[in-house]
C-alpha cells in the first residue's frame, strides 16, 4: 500500500472536520484499494474533438501538432490560501503521487478537448494531476469521469487550470461514475487579468462524490464563473467543497449550484467566497437551489462570506424545496399526468445551469446523457 | 346532458365550503356562477376540475363521458382534462423555466395521445399556436417566454383563453377570467370565448361582476351565497343584481 493511501486512511476526515460535517467516506476503506498498473494513455484526434484518455495510473509522453502531454515530477506547489490547503482528500492527492501530467496547448484546437479519467477493475485506485496551461486565446475543455465495468474504485484526482491574460477557458466537469465508486475530485484555477475561467460540473453518479473546487482570481478584470449541477438517485452523495478567492480589486466571480435530488441521495453544498481587503470592486455571486424529488432525499447547504474589503458587492443564498403542488395542478388541469408534469419540471430546473454551457454540442450532448441516466 | 352537479357537499381542511350545490349544463349552454366574495364560486370550478385540495363529502359530479353521464371522483385532474373539462384559473399559476409554448405543446400531444391522434411536432404547433395569437391581440415572442412568468394580469388571463382554445374543450370552466381587465382585454377575452361557443360546448363563468356578461350572454344565471345556490334565473337576473347589489339576494340567508 502507498504510503499516502495509509496516512490517509489512519486520519480519515470525519464529521469533526470544518467542511465534512455531513460526509462520512469511512465505510469505503472497509475494502482495500491498490493503484493497479493497467490500461493505457493516449490521445487521438476525432472530427468534432481532441480525446485525451487517462487509463489507470499508466502515464506517458504524448503529442500532436495541436497540444503536449508531458510528465514531470510532482511540484507539491503550494496554494495560495484557504481551506481545501488543509483538506484531507487535497492533501491525499498531492501527496500520493509522484509524477504528473503537463497538458499544453499550442495551437489553437478549434474544437473540445476530452480529458477521459476511467475507472475499472475491482478495488483499483486511480490517482492522477493534471496540470493544464494554453498558449491560445480560448480553449474548451471536457473532463469526464466514468466507470467502464461494475467494479468498485476510487478515483482521486487533482486537475489545475492555469490562465494566463486574456483568456476564456471553458471547463466542464462530468462525473458519472457507477454507484459504487467514489470520487476525490480536486479542480483548482488561477485566473490571471482580463481571463475568464468558466467551469460547469455535472455529477449524475457515484456513490460518493467529494469534490474540492479552488478558484484564486488574482488579478484585475478576471473573472471566475463556476456552477454545478447534481442530478442524483439511489443512495449518491455528491457534496462540493468549494473556496472563491478574490485576491485583487475588479474582480468577478459567479456561482449557481442546482440538485436535483431522488430517492435517498444527498447532495451538499459549502461555499465560501473570500474577498481580501485590496479587493475593492468586487462582484460575487454565489447561490444554492436544491430540489428534493422525495422526503428522503437530504440537501445541506452552507454559503459563506469573509469580506475584508468595504466596496464590494457580494450576494448569496440557498434555498430547498420541492416541486410545488400548485405547478402539478396547473399541468394536471391540461391533461399531463403528474408524473410526467414533474420531469418536465425537473429538467426547467436543471436548464438554468446547462444553459451556462455555451457549446451547444456539448449542452445537447449532456441533455442527451442526464435523459438517459 | 354534459355536467350534472348533485348535491355535492365539498370541503377544504374539514371546513365546508359547498353546501349541497345543483346544477346542470348541457351543451351549447352559457352558466354564469355569481355572487359575493367568498361565497365558494371558485370552489364549484376546481372541485369540478378534481383540485386536490377540495374533497366532496357527499354527492357526486357526473360528466358525459363517450355519450354515458359517468360520476367523475376516482379520475385525476389530467384525466379530466383530457376528457374536455378545462379550468381557466383566476391566479394562473407562473412556471419559470418551462416555456410558455413548451407548456401548451405537452397539454396538446397529451390530449392527442388520449384520443389517438397522432402527437404535431414543434413547428406545426407553433404554426398552430401562432394562428390563434391575432384573435388575442398576442404577439409570438409570448409563446417564448416563461409561463405566465413576467406576464401583466391580462396577459396572464390572456394566455389562460389561448390555451381553451388550443385545446378546445367540451366545458370550460373560466373562474374569475374578468377580474382586474380593463375595459379592452375584457372584450378581447370575451371574443376568445365567443370564438369557443358552439352547439357541442358548454361554458360556466364564475364572476363576481355582471359587465362580463355584457359581452358574453349567459343562459342561466345562479347566484352563489355561502356554498348555496340561493337563486337562479336567466341573463335578467344578473343585470338586476348590476342595479341592485346582492344584499336584497342574501338578506334571508345570513
Amino acid at each position: 500500500m502507498n504510503q499516502a493511501l495509509a496516512t490517509f486512511k489512519d486520519n480519515l476526515p470525519t464529521r469533526k472536520d470544518e467542511t465534512w460535517k455531513y460526509t462520512n467516506i469511512k465505510f469505503f476503506f472497509e475494502d482495500d484499494f491498490k493503484a493497479q498498473d493497467i490500461g493505457h494513455t493516449s490521445l487521438i484526434e476525432n472530427t468534432d474533438s481532441f480525446e485525451l484518455r487517462i487509463n489507470n495510473n499508466v502515464l506517458k509522453n504524448l503529442s500532436n501538432d495541436y497540444l503536449t502531454v508531458e510528465i514531470s515530477d510532482s511540484k507539491n506547489e503550494k496554494l495560495l490560501s484557504g481551506n481545501i490547503q488543509k483538506d484531507k482528500a487535497y492533501n491525499f492527492i498531492t501527496q500520493s503521487v509522484s509524477k504528473e501530467l503537463n497538458i499544453t496547448i499550442e495551437k489553437d484546437l478549434k474544437k473540445p478537448l476530452y480529458i477521459i479519467h476511467e475507472a475499472s477493475n475491482e478495488n483499483n485506485l486511480i490517482e492522477t494531476v493534471l496540470n493544464i496551461s494554453s498558449k491560445t486565446q480560448k480553449l474548451e475543455i471536457v473532463e469526464v469521469f466514468k466507470s467502464t465495468d461494475d467494479s468498485k474504485c476510487i478515483i482521486s484526482n487533482l486537475t489545475k487550470v492555469s490562465l494566463e491574460k486574456n483568456q476564456i477557458i471553458n471547463h466542464i466537469i462530468k462525473q458519472n461514475l457507477n454507484n459504487k465508486s467514489m470520487l476525490l475530485n480536486n479542480t483548482v484555477s488561477k485566473v490571471k487579468a482580463d481571463s475568464h475561467y468558466s467551469n460547469v460540473n455535472i455529477h449524475t453518479g457515484s456513490r460518493l462524490t467529494r469534490h474540492n473546487v479552488h478558484s484564486e482570481i488574482n488579478e484585475a478584470g478576471a473573472t471566475s464563473d463556476i456552477h454545478g449541477l447534481y442530478v442524483l438517485n439511489d443512495q449518491a452523495h455528491v457534496d462540493t467543497n468549494s473556496f472563491i478567492h478574490h485576491n485583487a480589486p475588479h474582480t468577478y466571480s459567479n456561482q449557481l449550484y442546482k440538485t436535483v435530488l431522488d430517492d435517498s441521495s444527498r447532495g451538499v453544498f459549502t461555499g465560501l467566497i473570500r474577498v481580501e481587503k485590496d479587493s475593492q470592486k468586487v462582484d460575487s455571486k454565489q447561490l444554492n437551489k436544491n430540489l428534493l424529488l422525495t422526503t428522503k432525499a437530504h440537501a445541506n447547504s452552507r454559503p459563506q462570506l469573509e469580506i475584508y474589503a468595504d466596496d464590494v458587492k457580494c450576494a448569496h443564498g440557498s434555498t430547498t424545496g420541492q416541486i410545488r403542488d400548485e405547478e402539478l395542478f396547473y399541468f394536471q388541469s391540461r391533461g399531463v399526468n403528474a408524473q410526467k408534469a414533474r420531469k418536465i419540471l425537473a429538467k426547467a430546473f436543471i436548464n438554468e445551469v446547462i444553459f451556462k454551457i455555451d457549446n451547444l454540442d456539448i449542452r445537447k450532448q449532456i441533455l442527451e446523457d442526464i435523459q438517459d441516466d | 346532458m354534459m355536467l350534472e352537479v348533485n348535491n355535492v357537499t365539498a370541503s377544504v381542511e374539514d371546513t365546508t365550503i359547498l353546501n349541497k350545490i345543483n346544477i346542470k349544463v348541457n351543451a351549447g349552454e352559457v352558466h354564469a356562477i355569481m355572487g359575493p366574495n367568498g361565497s365558494g364560486k371558485s370552489t364549484l370550478s376546481k372541485v369540478i376540475a378534481g383540485h386536490p385540495d377540495y374533497e366532496v363529502t357527499e354527492g357526486d359530479v357526473k360528466f358525459a363521458i363517450n355519450g354515458k353521464m359517468t360520476d367523475i371522483e376516482e379520475l385525476e385532474p389530467d384525466e379530466r382534462a383530457k376528457e374536455g373539462i378545462f379550468l381557466g384559473f383566476q391566479y394562473p399559476i407562473e412556471i419559470p423555466g418551462v416555456t410558455n409554448i413548451t407548456f401548451m405543446h405537452e397539454a396538446f400531444n397529451a390530449l392527442c395521445e388520449h384520443q389517438g391522434a397522432e402527437i404535431m411536432n414543434e413547428k406545426d404547433f407553433r404554426d398552430y399556436v401562432k394562428s390563434k395569437l391575432p384573435l388575442l391581440h398576442m404577439n409570438e415572442n409570448f409563446l417564448d417566454r416563461a409561463v405566465n412568468e413576467g406576464f401583466s394580469g391580462g396577459e396572464k388571463k390572456k394566455n389562460e383563453i389561448l390555451q381553451m382554445l388550443l385545446l378546445n374543450p367540451r366545458l370550460a370552466l373560466l373562474d374569475e377570467t374578468d377580474s382586474g381587465l380593463d375595459i379592452d382585454a375584457l372584450k378581447t377575452v370575451a371574443n376568445g370565448v365567443n370564438t369557443l361557443k358552439s352547439k357541442h360546448n358548454a361554458i360556466v363563468l364564475v364572476t363576481h361582476y355582471q359587465r362580463l356578461l355584457d359581452y358574453i350572454k349567459p343562459d342561466f344565471v345562479h347566484v352563489l351565497y355561502k356554498g348555496k345556490i340561493i337563486k337562479s334565473g336567466d341573463k335578467s337576473l344578473a343585470l338586476e343584481l348590476e342595479k341592485k347589489g346582492y344584499d336584497w339576494l342574501i338578506e334571508d340567508h345570513k
